[in-house]
């Protein structure tokens, strides 16, 4: 639009090129000229330089109106214009479900919205994006069909709304609307709006800013104090075996606004079994653990726990599901030649204790694969070619969902790429030009204090898959002799290293999943690693943590988080709650979920029940340059700090600056003096003169 | 009487005729021979009894050439239109018997054709005419000055000219001119062009007479040349009237027919009001 300025000096170039295209006229009456010179060169250049001025100024006046300019304050006051498209963003995370009187919150936002849309009529374009799919939804019908487009229902998912900003912005770069305004209605709690990304709301307020419409920001804060609130959370659920009974542990996590100390009343379901328990809280976080005796025979169930006080602020966070039971069978298929040594030794890694029924492996060919299930497997240890193409696809689909896939070189070369790593040339340990057989020629050749073949120096204890013991103790890596390697390619996390550098093992995050590269084979030509020492607990803290990763839902860290945790393609997840919650919403519903035989506790995000909210300006800071106008209130009447067009106002201005240029240039009776001059004739008689 | 022979027109200055008119009082100057002996023996009055006198008239026509009467705005030039006035003027007076002179000016006397009423001097009149073009600057002033002082007898003079110089200086030369008694008249020609400045886009003006150049836009300067034109005609007209002069102010786009009608017609009805 600065640009567009430029052209307001149109009048003064064509002011000098007017005076450029002169024409030579050979003339008379040049004394009139000189004295009409000399005359006009105070009053005239005066007006000259004012008629310049004012059509400088009408040509301003038109481009400002063209761009369609907004004020806010008294400026505002005077008219406004309507956008062609209102894009109204629906946060309904679990916290707009907060009551405010006898509405939710997220009830009142929708209101508010409807009222502010009746004030523009049917001839604004109306687009719905909620934050559960980030799916625009264009509204039929006008502002009477606004009520049935946008969802009421509170979910139990937390908002993410500078993605749901960001597909703001994507819709109007995609369907190119004029001008446009995005209403944002929320409560301000600060882990919807994620303020700490700075760098992120600095690429997203530039992205809104840069389009080439003129698009701002309507924020309703619908923030309120409500009715004190307390929510529940579970932490932790766990069947245990006691010398005589099986009892569930249930760990709690409450939190509310107060420290006051207060005494919270709990209905526990069990299997359909309701039982009753009372808290005392202490401050405004508090833990407590309950425990209630199971069935002998209830290997696995589920249950709610649910905060029973009619006060409550927000009833959708006094509700806490869990599952319980068995250890889930934790499979490990090891893909490789089955005759192999690699192949064999892998799988006895896998599942070293035959007793231990939960840890299975199954070995499976390379040209089995196609057939297989990866979902059935907590890890898939790989010792083949890398997978390509539609292998490669089914087993990323499966690192993505939460799958470990381990992968181990070949013999051969292979060029293969799997997730973005890749091996390198196999490289052997040369000493003096020689060269050894396997791990045990290695050490043979050592003298004292000597450590031949490839060094394992850098890697950590403290975490990972090479951390000590429990019991403290270093797992033996320093003493690993490897005789040959690959180089691993790509980036990733390394999380160990030769001395040189190279990367012995490297992990790389794939969705929710992982995809781990280890530089050396399982054999003793490659390296000591099937002393076992390393490579098995190596191997069985990866199973755990694949395990976690597909099936850990009993433990704190990796429940199911309602929006956060989405079904996957043609996963059919079914409510195990009956009555009014038979029906519910994997994705947006908290509850107790069953596909097949696996059963899941979907819970509010950790994140939701932080009840921190952002002050107004904050929020308003977020969008850098983007006009943002604030409604606290409700706001059917248009909100005082809303911004409103005013390019009327610069026609009117323009309409001005043209008229009083046409009243500076309007000739001063000329047509009449010119007729007297016309019809001057005659003489005076001589009488008449003297 | 102004002329050599007795004409059709009463001369508006009292002469020798027969023909009494009114006794006047003698002042200083007055031929003593015109002195009414009888009424100063009877009154002992000085008193001059004046006669009418028919007389013929001598006409001069004075025509501004000077390069400035070139001007016209579409072809139609100033000095076409003077030469058209002064043709037909000639001819008329030619054909009523009075004698007809021609002065052609620019910056000096051009050509200067004695008065005769020959109707064979007509022809040497339009061939002068015919051959005359406008050049070199405007000796109105000088040239007036000294056409007053050479014409010693009382005439009828006709003034043809655009009058671009100086008025003051043009009102001292028609003072001239009524002190020599001479009775004249100005056709005053101008441009439609001249007179409203009625052009839109800036103008390089070139005066025709000295070459002088003025870069001007006429949307900013047309009021003051407007103003500074409606002041100069105003003043040229005053001072006509105050020197008994016939101001005839004449715009090219004018049928100069019906110019050269309304001029005679009204001295024809000024010449029997003041019988």
């Amino acid at each position: 639009m600065l640009w567009g300025l430029l052209l307001g000096l149109l009048p003064i170039l064509i002011h000098l090129f007017n005076r450029l295209r002169h024409r030579k006229l050979p003339w008379a009456a040049m004394m009139f000229l000189r004295m009409a010179n000399r005359k006009s060169t105070k009053y005239a250049k005066v007006r000259q330089w004012l008629v310049l001025l004012f059509r400088m100024l009408a040509v301003l006046a038109l481009i400002f109106a063209l761009s369609r300019p907004l004020a806010g304050g008294w400026v505002k006051g005077m008219m406004s214009g309507k956008p062609d498209v209102i894009l109204i963003l629906v946060d309904r995370s679990a916290s707009m479900g907060a009551s405010l009187g006898e509405q939710t919150r997220l009830e009142r936002a929708v209101e508010t919205m409807v009222e502010s849309a009746k004030a523009y009529g049917d001839e604004v374009r109306y687009v719905v994006l909620e934050h559960t799919d980030e799916r625009p939804r264009e509204v039929k019908g006008g502002v009477a069909a606004l009520p049935n487009v946008v969802g009421r229902e509170v979910t139990d998912t937390a908002a993410d709304l500078p993605t749901l900003l960001e597909a703001a912005a994507d819709w109007f770069v995609d369907t190119k609307p004029g001008i446009g305004e995005i209403w944002v209605a929320s409560d301000l709690q600060s882990s919807n709006w994620d303020p700490a990304t700075k760098e992120r709301w600095r690429r997203l307020s530039g992205k809104i800013e840069g389009l080439p419409q003129s698009v701002r920001v309507r924020l309703m804060a619908l923030d309120e104090e409500m009715p004190a609130n307390v929510s529940v959370r579970l932490l932790e659920a766990a069947r245990q075996r006691t010398a005589d009974e099986v009892e569930l542990v249930l760990k709690l996590g409450f939190t509310r606004g107060s420290a006051l100390p207060v005494e919270l009343d709990l209905e526990v379901q069990i299997e359909g079994q309701n039982k009753s328990a009372t808290v005392a809280m202490e401050g405004a976080t508090h833990e407590h653990e309950l425990r209630f005796p199971l069935q002998q025979g209830a290997q696995s169930g589920w249950g709610r726990v649910e905060l029973l006080d009619q006060e409550d602020g927000n009833a959708r966070d006094n509700v806490a599901y869990f599952v319980y039971g068995e250890p889930i069978q934790a499979q490990t298929a090891v893909v490789g030649v089955p005759d192999q040594f690699a192949t064999r030794f892998l799988n006895l890694a896998a599942a070293p204790d035959p007793a231990n029924t939960n840890q299975v492996s199954n070995v499976i060919a390379p040209k089995a694969v196609s057939r297989e299930t990866w979902t059935d497997y907590a890890m898939v240890l790989w010792q083949a070619p890398l997978p390509t193409e539609e292998e490669a696809d089914r087993l990323t689909e499966y690192a993505k969902a939460g799958g470990l896939v381990v992968c181990f070189p070949e013999d051969a070369s292979d060029k293969n790429t799997f997730n973005g790593l890749s091996w390198g040339e196999l490289k052997r340990f040369e000493q003096d030009g020689k060269t050894f057989d396997n791990w045990q020629a290695l050490v043979a050749a050592e003298e004292e204090q000597e450590h031949l073949g490839f060094r394992i120096t850098s890697y950590s204890d403290s975490e990972g898959p090479l951390q000590r013991t429990e019991e403290g103790l270093y797992l033996p890596v320093d003493d690993l002799r490897v005789n040959q390697r690959k180089a691993i390619q790509g980036d990733g996390l390394v999380l160990a290293a030769f001395e040189d550098g190279v990367p012995w093992m490297m992990a790389k995050t794939v969705g929710k999943g992982q995809v781990v590269f280890c530089g050396t084979q399982p054999t003793d030509v490659w390296s000591s690693a099937t002393e076992g020492l390393v490579l098995v607990p190596m191997l069985q803290r990866l199973l755990a943590e694949g395990e976690a990763m597909m099936s850990g839902r009993y433990v704190q860290g990796h429940l199911l988080s309602a929006g956060d945790d989405r079904a996957a393609e043609g996963e059919r997840w079914v409510s195990e709650e009956g009555g009014e919650n038979s029906v519910k919403d994997f994705n947006l519903q908290a509850g107790v979920y069953r596909m097949g035989q696996r059963l899941v506790a979907v819970n509010r995000p950790v994140r939701e029940d932080a009840l921190i909210s952002l002050e107004a300006d904050e929020v308003k800071a977020l969008f850098g340059a983007v006009p943002v106008a604030l409604t606290q209130e409700r706001a059917a009447d248009g909100g005082a700090d809303d911004p409103q067009e005013i390019w009327r106002w610069f026609l009117v201005v323009m309409a001005l600056a043209l008229l009083i240029e046409g009243i500076l240039i309007l000739p001063k009776g000329a047509d009449e003096r010119v007729e007297f001059q016309r019809s001057a004739t005659g003489k005076v008689s001589t009488e008449q003169a003297t | 009487m102004v002329g050599n022979i007795v004409g059709h027109h009463k001369s508006p200055f009292r002469g020798s005729s027969v023909e009494f008119a009114e006794y006047r009082k003698y002042v200083a100057g007055d031929d003593p021979r015109l002195l009414d002996w009888r009424v100063l023996a009877r009154t002992d009055r000085y008193y001059i009894r004046e006669f009418e006198a028919d007389t013929n008239l001598r006409c001069y026509v004075v025509i501004d050439c000077s390069k400035s009467m070139a001007f016209g705005e579409k072809g139609a030039r100033k000095f076409d239109y003077a030469r058209k006035i002064a043709a037909t003027l000639s001819y008329m007076l030619v054909h009523q018997g009075d004698a007809v002179g021609m002065e052609i000016f620019d910056d000096g006397v051009a050509m200067d054709i004695p008065p005769r009423r020959n109707p064979l001097h007509l022809r040497y009149i339009f061939d002068t005419l015919a051959g005359a073009e406008p050049r070199g600057e405007t000796g109105l002033v000088a040239e007036l000055h000294q056409f007053a002082e050479r014409i010693r007898q009382r005439a009828m003079v006709i003034i043809i000219s655009d009058c671009f110089c100086d008025v003051d200086e043009l009102l001292n030369c028609f003072e001239h001119l009524h002190f020599q008694k001479h009775d004249f008249a100005l056709f005053h020609l101008l441009d439609p062009l001249e007179l409203d400045l009625d052009l839109d886009r800036p103008v390089r003006f070139q005066d025709m007479e000295s070459n002088d150049v003025l870069l001007a836009e006429p949307e900013i300067i047309r009021e003051q040349y407007l103003e500074a034109v409606q002041e100069y005609l105003v003043k040229i007209h005053e001072g006509c009237n105050k020197h008994n002069a016939d101001y005839r102010r004449v715009v090219t786009d004018q049928p100069y027919d019906q110019i050269i009608a309304d001029f005679l017609i009204e001295r024809e009805q000024l010449a029997k009001g003041r019988g």
